[in-house]
C-alpha cells in the first residue's frame, strides 16, 4: 500500500470513527453503568463545538446525538464524500474543485441559517439535513486533494532525503 | 532558491483569531456551526502566510497549510482557554446561563417547559452552567481545535493556493 492510499484509509477510518461517536454518546448514556459515563464524556466532547439542543437534535433510544442534525448531516455526507472520493477523483494527482463550486454548496446552508436567524423563516429538520449534507459531501474533494497532496510531498521528500543518503553512503 | 517565509506569526495571528472567537462569550456561538470559528482561524493563518510570500507564489505548498492550520489550532486552544478562564473568574458563566434562559423561554413557548419533568429541567441547567472550563475540556481543546484549524487550513490552501505557472516554451533560435 503507498503512503498516499494509507493516507487516505487512515482519512476515512478518522471520518468513521468521529460519525460512530455522534451515534454512539446516546447509545452509551442508553446501556447506563460503566458505558454511561463514555457517553458523557463525547457528549462533552462534541458540546465545544455544537450548540447540542435537543430540539434540534435526532434522537436514538429518547436522547439526542451528541451533535445536531444539521452538524450530523455534515459528518455522515462528509464520510460518504470520503467513501467515495477515490472512484471519482485519483487519488495520485490531487485536483480541488473550483471556489465557486465551494461557495455554491456551502450557500444554501449560510441561507438556511441566515434566515432563522433574522426571523424571516425557521429553519426545520428536513432543511437542516438537507443544507448540511450539500455542504458535506461537497467538503471531503476541497479537503482530502490538499491533504493527499501534502502527504505526498511529505513522502516525496522523505525519499528524496534517502536517495542521497544512500548515494552518501555508497559513495 | 529563497527561503521560505516563517511559519509562526502566522499561525499566532490565526490562534488570536480563533481564541478571540472560541473565548468571548457569544462571539462563540459562531463555533456552533461546525466549528465554524476555529476553521476561520485555520484559514486565515493560511491568509496571512500567503501575504508574506513573494508574488509569485510557487513555494507555498500544501503541507504548509497543513501545519499552519494546526500550529494556530494550538495557539487558539491556549489563548481560548485564558480568555474563558479569566472571563469565568470576572463575570461567571455568562454563555451558560444565557444559553440555558434561551432554551428554557423556547421550551416555555412551545409549552414544553410544564410537559418536562423537574429532573430534567435540573440536569439541563447543571449541565449548561457546568460547561465552562474543565480538565476535560481543556483537554479536549487541544485534540478539537487543532484538528478543525488544520481543517480550515487545507480549506484555506485550496482557496488561496498559487495558480500554477504556464508550462515553460522552447525558445528556438
Amino acid at each position: 500500500m503507498s503512503k498516499v492510499s494509507f493516507a487516505y484509509a487512515l482519512a476515512l477510518a478518522g471520518t468513521v470513527v468521529w460519525c460512530a461517536l455522534v451515534v454512539a454518546a446516546p447509545y452509551c448514556v442508553h446501556l447506563g453503568g460503566s458505558w454511561a459515563p463514555v457517553g458523557e464524556t463525547i457528549y462533552t466532547g462534541f458540546h465545544r463545538i455544537c450548540h447540542q439542543l435537543d430540539g434540534r437534535s435526532l434522537h436514538l433510544f429518547g436522547l439526542p446525538f451528541a451533535a445536531c442534525s444539521r452538524c450530523t448531516a455534515i459528518y455522515f455526507a462528509f464520510l460518504a464524500g470520503t467513501v467515495v472520493y477515490p472512484f471519482l477523483r485519483p487519488l495520485r494527482t490531487p485536483r480541488t474543485p473550483s471556489r465557486l463550486t465551494f461557495l455554491l454548496a456551502l450557500a444554501p446552508m449560510l441561507i438556511d441559517v441566515g434566515l432563522a436567524l433574522s426571523g424571516i423563516h425557521e429553519s426545520d429538520t428536513l432543511s437542516r439535513l438537507l443544507t448540511g449534507t450539500i455542504f458535506g459531501v461537497m467538503l471531503p474533494f476541497v479537503v482530502l486533494p490538499v491533504y493527499l497532496g501534502a502527504v505526498h510531498e511529505f513522502s516525496s521528500r522523505s525519499s528524496s532525503v534517502h536517495t542521497h543518503m544512500k548515494g552518501t553512503v555508497d559513495a | 532558491m529563497p527561503e521560505k517565509p516563517s511559519k509562526l506569526m502566522p499561525a499566532l495571528y490565526g490562534g488570536i483569531i480563533m481564541g478571540i472567537i472560541s473565548g468571548i462569550p457569544f462571539l462563540n456561538f459562531v463555533n456552533c456551526l461546525c466549528c465554524a470559528g476555529v476553521m476561520f482561524g485555520g484559514f486565515m493563518a493560511v491568509f496571512f502566510y500567503k501575504k508574506d510570500l513573494p508574488p509569485d507564489n510557487q513555494m507555498f505548498t500544501n503541507s504548509d497549510a497543513m501545519a499552519l492550520g494546526a500550529l494556530a489550532g494550538v495557539f487558539g486552544a491556549i489563548l481560548g482557554n485564558v480568555i474563558t478562564g479569566v472571563l469565568l473568574l470576572t463575570v461567571g458563566n455568562i454563555t451558560g446561563k444565557a444559553m440555558y434562559n434561551m432554551v428554557i423561554g423556547l421550551y416555555d413557548s412551545i409549552g414544553l417547559l410544564d410537559k418536562m419533568p423537574a429532573d430534567a429541567v435540573e440536569q439541563m441547567e447543571r449541565g449548561m452552567m457546568d460547561s465552562g472550563l474543565s480538565v476535560t475540556n481543556i483537554v479536549l481543546s487541544f485534540v478539537i481545535d487543532p484538528l478543525f484549524g488544520l481543517l480550515g487550513g487545507l480549506i484555506g490552501y485550496a482557496f488561496l493556493k498559487p495558480k500554477a505557472l504556464p508550462p515553460a516554451q522552447t525558445v528556438t533560435q
